[in-house]
């Protein structure tokens, strides 16, 4: 049975200032909506989950945020470039080119030609009880992300507790945008603000990002990087189509180490080693790992089994570390 | 690339696109849910949300009233259960009472518009009682007060129990020179078509219903639908449109298609119902879970000398085709080897989830994925090589089996040299880098059930052909193309035999108002049993035109009355010859004295000719129509023992798959990377067609081999999406390298046999013998996950630091 709720308003501003006065009159006049760049998240979610929106606004309408651009050290990425334009752009494929890699790794060539960057940083977080067939959610108490009040993958969760949600994180883009340090660009009703992307990211899995209701991110910033490496590596068990079960970024700057974890939690984990703490540099890969897999809240909600998700955060990480190293060489 | 032998044909054994290719390339195929009739209601069904429980009460009075909706259907407005199996008719349209597993109907709505149609399921009030499910086969076997299905009258859940014993077993294991034994354990998978289930039904202003339906058997789904609504058959037409794929997912009638013509008849009104994805996995009948224990004797210079099975497989809440699973299990693995000592044990279990029924392989695929895989071990234990100590095994032709099977045609021992010649078997086998492996195995499937499922006389197929005034040649039969290409390959019969180009053959198919009776598209029947009959039928065409011909040359037409092709006792099974007067006999010579090509009818003897169209013209003033028809029925065969007609077939195809494996040894990954095929399908009629089947069934064995698994909690189904239950995508697909492999099947139309369907069980233990031979372990648990790889390459290295 389709849920599909149709009955709503398409709108598709053109410009930010028009997006802007549309979401002040819906606000004042208490009407629910929803925004959709792609709409490859947004709108499967429509179809199973149940909803009631009266406006969609489609953010496609907004040309100027369809591009990539440099300015000196700085590359500036429309949150409108989808990521097949985004993983084959010459300029991120020069100066950032594991971006590039991050990207093509999301889902099928199809989905990559609507979906975009902004799209995938919000992606929403999963579980196999919130994204689950109409039918399960009848046989299930409603969860919290469904406005119940259970947990099913936490059955001692209570409204009140800081992390109520478990629905986990699932951006392929994140990792790799957090280890280069980047920003984004938000407008809203009350103008706008630029924040580091890991600033976006909050801890429950429900309101999993710290955006405002009516704000739209419109660019992603990133100083391009010398001197250091990066790597992707992703688990799936098909090469297209699948959410990580487990992804890892690593960066190495000059003898420092730094990771960023996803699909292990309701929020991207980011880890920092200093050389000058360790005595070899194994050391340092030994203790990221370990502090990665203590970060890691690996519940049944994947095709892997949690244990192997968890044990296969070291090796993905020592992946990532030995092709920069061969890299360098 | 398949390659077919030439033989001089002119469009057999060319590889043709299928007929349909171009329709469905431009979108212009309709299928079923594209047809669109005048004004339909809209169907939706309203589902059980628990696997187990009694409706206490169920309140449709607010659906009812609510503006547009036309009608409501429960489990009361049925009276006859149904089921593809004359002996176990056992699902009721709509649950009646007690629900047996999650997503069971429990109501359906028929209304203006599916918003509407939607709103009313959500007004239907249902009080269920919650029951205690049963979801394991092993639990499903104790004794319990309240069994599923109470009416059969057990003490426990056991639906069928088949056991078979020939031989001597102890002599058997006593005569070998090792014994291997292994419990495996299969997950059930779905079948994954693209097109869900869709029908919708037309009826006209006397009560006739015309039912469009995405089906593989109309015959059946036509008989089942008069009994179940009560009407007789003539007041009855399936039509089958282009359909996107069954696998066998599409062979038994359905509850859907019920409701749809129930509505249709009470309201005299168009419907029209198709399914969610969703709904597809509630409905599911795909491949059943399995627990196997196979214990396999092995002797260096007999071969196998005995083979014993004990199996469990999950049966869902209905039959289904499960009898013959069960059945299948064991029986399936007569071949290719000869196996002197066999015994079977084969339980199928009535548990709370969706109902498992046929799949591609139907029932073959677990246990040739244990005997495959102990023959292997077999090998290394002995020494052997595992490639060379089958190719020596394997069937010879005009072999009776243990159980009494005719095996006739055997074309796989050249195919399986030239694999092994190809893939340089001999400097890979054992002799590659750690995480590199390459594997063997083999196969054996029915070219078609000899039998039908409801007994009776009649041919197993019947084909019309017609000529118009304009020479226009048209093939009429009840065979069903699910995208295989059944219809492209009855018009290259006609062609062939008709010297006609492919284009000049136009094909009506599956529709049980126009085509004569087909039993449908299941085991592997319909190149072997409608191919005979659309031959035979464009064989007598044929002679009509040869007269035709005579008499407008002023000569002697041939006699044809001489006795067909001498029977031996391969043909027969041994018994009397079951030749009817006027039946022509599979593979009948047709060589007539006669050259049909290029529009003319020439004698081979006189330099005289007539063109096509003045030949049929002259045949028409006969009788104004042309009109032939042409018959299969399978030869009388089999033991005389209980269950003896189960895999008793015309003839068997086999399949020998050489696999190329790495395996990461840190994440557990197996990534295939070759796949070297020989299959022998008789006479490939259309190579193209044999590659597709082929490429198609190395991607679903793939799928099953590594990741596809439905997983259910309690019965409850959590991965009823394309997202989560994981078929592999175009980039797991292997190179693949496709042996030429052929034999002339005497009785195959043309020599053909199956493509089908016995290619794919090879596949997967031909993987995880390759995996063996890159890290040394044994996956006993379908699908071979990352993580089971790791786990029992663990298991290994312990065993390891222990010894």
């Amino acid at each position: 049975m389709s849920l599909f709720q149709e009955n709503f308003d398409f709108v598709r501003p053109t410009s930010l200032d028009q997006l802007n006065d549309l979401v002040k009159e819906y606000q004042e006049k208490g009407l629910e909506f929803a925004f959709s760049a792609g709409g490859t998240d947004v709108i499967p979610k429509l179809k199973s989950q149940p909803s009631q929106l009266d406006k969609f606004i489609s953010l496609n309408g907004l040309q100027d945020l369809n591009n990539v651009k440099i300015q000196g050290k700085r590359i500036s990425i429309g949150a409108l470039t989808t990521l097949s334009d985004l993983a084959s752009h010459e300029l991120v494929r020069e100066h950032l080119p594991t971006l590039a890699t991050a990207a093509h790794k999301v889902a099928s060539p199809q989905i990559r030609n609507r979906a975009t960057i902004g799209g995938n940083i919000m992606v929403d977080n999963r579980c196999i009880y919130i994204n689950q067939s109409s039918i399960n959610r009848e046989c299930h108490d409603p969860c919290f992300k469904a406005d119940g009040n259970v947990c099913h993958l936490v059955k001692s969760a209570r409204r009140g507790d800081e992390i109520l949600c478990q629905a986990r994180f699932v951006s392929d883009t994140a990792p790799v945008l957090l280890l280069l340090n980047a920003k984004i660009t938000i407008i809203g009703p009350n103008g706008a603000r630029t924040i580091s992307l890991g600033d976006l990211y909050l801890k429950d899995g429900i309101d999993s990002r710290s955006l405002q209701v009516g704000e739209v991110i419109t660019t992603i910033e990133i100083e391009i990087p010398e001197d250091t490496s990066l790597h992707y590596e992703k688990l799936a068990i098909r090469n297209a189509l699948d959410f990580p079960s487990l992804g890892v970024a690593v960066r190495i700057t000059g003898n420092n180490l730094s990771i960023a974890l996803t699909g292990l939690n309701t929020l991207p984990g980011v880890f920092h080693a200093n050389s000058s703490n360790y005595d070899t540099f194994n050391d340092m890969v030994s203790a990221i790992s370990t502090q990665a897999m203590d970060f890691a809240k690996t519940y049944q909600q994947d095709f892997f089994p949690r244990g192997y998700r968890k044990s296969m955060i070291p090796v993905f990480i020592q992946r990532g570390v030995t092709s920069i190293l061969k890299d360098r060489q | 690339m398949a390659k077919a032998p030439d033989f001089g044909y002119k469009i057999i054994g060319k590889p043709v696109p299928l007929i349909d290719s171009r329709a469905k390339v431009m979108g212009q195929a309709l299928y079923t849910d594209d047809i669109r009739l005048h004004n339909p209601l809209i169907i939706k069904i309203l589902r059980s949300p628990h696997p187990s429980a009694n409706i206490i009460s169920l309140d449709t009075n607010d659906a009812l009233n609510l503006d547009g909706v036309k009608g409501v259907l429960t489990g009361a407005d049925f009276k006859n259960t149904f089921g593809v199996l004359t002996i176990s008719k056992d699902e009721p349209a709509i649950a009646r009472d007690v629900v047996r597993y999650e997503g069971e109907p429990v109501a359906a709505v028929a209304a203006e518009t599916e918003d509407i149609a939607i709103k009313a399921l959500a007004l239907i009030k249902v009080e269920y009682e919650l029951t205690e499910g049963v979801y394991d086969s092993k639990k499903a076997l104790k004794p319990t007060e309240h069994p599923l299905h109470p009416e059969l009258g057990k003490e426990n859940n056991l639906h069928k129990n088949v056991v078979q014993e020939f031989g001597d077993m102890e002599r058997g294991f006593a005569d070998a020179d090792v014994v291997v034994e292994k419990r495996f354990r299969f997950a059930s998978i779905n079948h994954a078509f693209t097109e869900p289930h869709a029908t919708q039904v037309e009826i006209d202003n006397q009560g006739n219903i015309t039912v469009y339906s995405a089906t593989q058997v109309p015959h059946y789904l036509h008989m089942a639908m008069a009994e179940v609504l009560e009407i007789p058959q003539h007041n009855i037409r399936i039509v089958k449109p282009h359909l996107g794929g069954g696998f066998g997912g599409k062979s038994d009638p359905f509850p859907h298609e019920m409701i749809a013509a129930k509505f249709a008849l009470d309201l005299g009104r168009n419907t029209r119902l198709k399914f969610s994805r969703e709904e597809v996995f509630f409905s599911h009948h795909g491949r059943h879970q399995t627990d196997l224990t196979m214990k396999l004797g092995f002797s260096k210079d007999k071969g196998i000398t005995a083979l014993g099975l004990n199996t469990l497989i999950d049966g869902g809440a209905y039959g289904s085709f499960g009898i013959v699973t069960t059945y299948y299990n064991g029986v399936l693995l007569q071949g290719p080897y000869k196996v002197p000592n066999f015994r079977f044990h084969v339980d199928r279990l009535y548990t709370n989830k969706p109902m498992c029924g046929a799949m591609r392989g139907h029932g073959g695929v677990n246990p040739r994925f244990a005997s495959e895989v102990l023959l292997d071990m077999a090998c290394a234990e002995t020494g052997l090589d595992p490639a060379e100590t089958r190719l020596s095994m394997i069937h010879k032709e005009n072999t009776l089996t243990t159980n009494e099977y005719r095996v006739t045609s055997v074309g796989l021992r050249s195919g399986l040299t030239e694999a092994i010649k190809r893939t340089n078997w001999h400097e890979k086998h054992g002799k590659l880098p750690f995480g590199k492996g390459i594997g063997v195995a083999c196969g054996f499937f029915i070219s078609g059930s000899a039998l039908p499922i409801h007994w009776n006389k009649l041919p197993a197929s019947t084909v019309r052909i017609t000529i118009d005034h304009d020479a226009g040649v048209t093939v009429y039969s009840g065979a069903t193309d699910i995208g295989q290409g059944s219809d492209t390959m009855l018009a290259q019969m006609a062609a062939e035999v008709l010297g006609q180009p492919l284009e000049n053959i136009k094909v009506i198919s599956a529709d049980t108002r126009t085509t004569p009776v087909d039993l449908g598209s299941y085991s592997s029947r319909v190149t072997f049993m409608a191919g005979n009959a659309s031959r035979n039928a464009a064989i007598r065409m044929r002679r009509l035109l040869v007269e035709a011909a005579c008499e407008l040359l002023e000569m002697i037409p041939p006699n044809y009355d001489r006795p067909d092709k001498p029977d031996n006792f391969f043909r027969q099974g041994g018994r009397k010859p079951d030749f009817e007067q006027g039946f022509l006999g599979p593979n009948p010579d047709y060589a007539d004295g006669f050259i049909f090509e290029d529009g003319l009818i020439r004698s081979e003897k006189h330099n005289a000719s007539v063109t096509f169209l003045e030949a049929v013209e002259k045949a028409l003033e006969f009788e104004g129509i042309l009109q032939t028809s042409g018959t299969y029925r399978a030869p009388k065969m089999g033991g005389k023992f209980k269950g003896s007609g189960a895999g008793l077939s015309p003839s068997y195809s086999f399949t020998a798959f050489i696999v190329e494996v790495t395996v990461d040894p840190e994440t557990g990954f197996i990534k295939v990377d070759k796949a070297t095929c020989a299959h022998d399908c008789g006479m490939p009629l259309n190579p193209l067609a044999v590659n597709g089947q082929i490429e198609g069934c190395i991607h679903m064995g793939l799928g099953q081999a590594l990741m596809e698994e439905m997983v259910y909690d309690n019965g409850a189904t959590q991965n009823p999406s394309f997202l989560e239950y994981k078929i592999p995508s175009a980039f797991e697909q292997p190179e693949v390298d496709i042996v030429p492999c052929y034999s002339d099947d005497s009785e195959g139309p043309f020599g053909a046999k199956e493509a089908g369907e016995g290619i794919l069980a090879p596949i997967i233990p031909a993987i995880a013998n390759a995996v063996y031979d890159a890290v040394g372990i044994r996956l006993t648990q379908l699908p071979m996950r990352p993580d089971r790889v790791l786990s029992a390459l663990e298991r290994e290295k312990k065993r390891g630091e222990k010894s």
